[in-house]
């Protein structure tokens, strides 16, 4: 559950001041969020922490600069899905020119996993994204534009490609 | 959809508290936030112009900008001898020992060579066997034993012994070359003594076979603490204060504590790393896309961004200095740590040291 306005600042403003257990509290609140995120996007373990641990490295190295007033989930969200982007196309890129090393297959997600996780999976990065956004951490539109650096309408349109393929995929498995 | 809202993705719990330690650590280490100054704007200028000089240091026409730009901007041209060390203390580089007025002295014919705890003495190794040297290469004692490689020597002023790989087995043999005997089976890297803070003792830290790093206290032979097995390491050293084991594997830095603790993790490309002398502070190569950056573990700013690969960093015994070797232009840079940014580079390594050999310490 994501921590109240007030709460944050205190913390962002306690730790500024050198508090561990505040910049703790601050961990605690936004870690659960950034890891899923990351990982629906990757679909990789390791790599979701990789790319949440350094949201959050950077988050210490720019703690002196950051600027209370504004919330603190949507600059970490953004990081941690750039980079999850950034990730799942280097991975594919590197699978093409691999192809003879036995990677761990993103496209074969643990069976355990629920089925709209495993249908999210085959679609492309900047779907997975969008929708990540959208619907787990629940940014509207017009913020999903600002954090990607993309014009709303390709948001939008990603958004609907993507959900009309989690639609299809959802079907193809009943 | 809101199937996503209850999704729990695997390996949260455990993978939140290994980044908690790492974020913890980054934290305590962060340095207060610097106010722009125009040390600043000069530091900027020569590390980019050090990034320059790495991709054209190989061909005529890259070495006539190279010493341009280093002139634009204050960077003392490339020397072409090694005239003096910018802090005290000796070199160790394969079998050559470099002092401090840039003299240098051949050891002899040895594969590698290290120094004794207080840099009085020199352990070095060759494929049949081992010798303890005084720095001016007088032989002090020899043990012949199969492809000797790795000799470490540590301990205080009464005690010390030496660390060796002698094949795939680790063997100890007192300082003065008495009571050689095998410790057991290990990889090939450097084992690190320490003399724990808790222990009160000398501990030894080796990885074995299977990629596990084991402290042990030699004189008892107890196992103080073991990790899981992995990648094997590539360097493993200890603070000065014996709290910390610094363990870097191709794509991992760990710290432990010398209760065998992990305190923290990164992720990444090493080259190489120190701890800082009297200090927990590490220093590290890492590549990133094909640039070498040098930084202070959990620190904001890198200290010297290279386009070129460099190898190793070693610290001078004041800490004020960094050796860096960079074998592609066949060059030992010298930067300074703190106060204005200085970059010393010494040409013709491999001409001066007979190959260009490793450096095993700056004591």
């Amino acid at each position: 559950m994501a921590p109240s306005g007030r709460d944050e600042r205190a913390w962002v403003r306690a730790a500024q001041a050198g508090s561990r257990s505040a910049l703790e509290s601050l961990y605690r609140a936004h870690w659960a969020r950034a890891y899923r995120a990351a990982y629906l996007v990757v679909h990789d373990a390791a790599g979701a922490e990789d790319i949440a641990q350094e949201a959050f490295l950077a988050a210490v190295r720019a703690l002196d600069r950051f600027d209370r007033r504004r919330p603190f989930g949507p600059w970490l969200h953004r990081i941690v899905v750039n980079r999850a982007i950034d990730w799942a196309r280097a991975r594919s890129l590197r699978a093409e020119v691999e192809a003879d090393e036995s990677l761990p297959a993103a496209a074969d997600p643990p069976a355990e996993l629920p089925a709209l996780v495993r249908a999210l999976s085959a679609l492309p990065p900047e779907q997975r994204a969008v929708i990540v956004l959208r619907h787990l951490l629940e940014y509207t539109p017009g913020e999903i534009a600002a954090m990607l650096d993309l014009p709303r309408g390709t948001v939008n349109s990603r958004l609907r490609r993507g959900l009309d393929a989690l639609a299809e995929k959802m079907e193809d498995e009943r | 959809m809101r199937e996503l809202a209850r999704f729990r993705a695997p390996g949260e719990g455990q993978a939140a508290e290994r980044t908690w330690a790492v974020v913890a650590s980054a934290f305590s280490e962060r340095e207060p936030a610097p106010r722009p100054r125009r040390r600043f704007v000069r530091r900027a200028l020569a590390l980019a112009a050090v990034a320059a000089l790495g991709a054209v240091a190989l061909t005529p026409p890259g070495r006539a900008v190279v010493t341009s730009v280093r002139r634009a901007i204050g960077i003392a041209p490339v020397q072409w001898a090694l005239f003096s060390l910018p802090a005290r203390g000796n070199v160790l580089a394969g079998a050559w020992v470099v002092h401090a007025d840039g003299s240098t002295r051949h050891l002899g014919d040895y594969r590698e060579a290290s120094w004794s705890p207080f840099g009085r003495f020199v352990v070095a190794a060759r494929t049949d066997g081992l010798a303890a040297l005084e720095p001016n290469g007088d032989v002090r004692w020899t043990l012949a034993r199969p492809d000797v490689r790795f000799a470490r020597w540590g301990g205080g002023r009464t005690d010390t012994r030496i660390a060796y790989l002698s094949g795939r087995t680790l063997r100890i043999v007192a300082g003065d070359g008495t009571g050689d005997h095998a410790v057991g089976p290990a990889a090939p890297v450097a084992p690190a003594w320490s003399e724990a803070a808790s222990a009160g003792a000398l501990v030894l830290a080796y990885a074995d076979p299977r990629g596990r790093v084991r402290a042990v206290a030699p004189t008892t032979g107890r196992t103080l603490f073991r990790t899981a097995p992995g990648p094997a390491p590539t360097l493993l050293a200890w603070s000065d204060d014996g709290s910390r084991l610094l363990v870097l594997d191709p794509t991992r830095l760990r710290l432990y504590a010398d209760d065998g603790r992990l305190v923290a993790a990164v992720r990444g490309h090493f080259v190489d790393a120190a701890f800082l002398p009297r200090s927990r502070r590490v220093v590290l190569i890492r590549t990133d896309d094909g640039l070498s950056v040098v930084s202070l573990l959990g620190a904001r700013r890198p200290l010297f961004p290279s386009a070129g690969r460099l190898g190793q960093v070693v610290p001078s015994p004041d800490g004020r200095w960094l050796l860096l070797t960079w074998p592609d232009a066949d060059e030992w840079l010298f930067v300074r740590l703190g106060g204005p940014a200085r970059v010393r580079a010494v040409g013709n390594i491999s001409k001066q040291l007979g190959g260009g050999a490793a450096v095993e310490g700056w004591s």
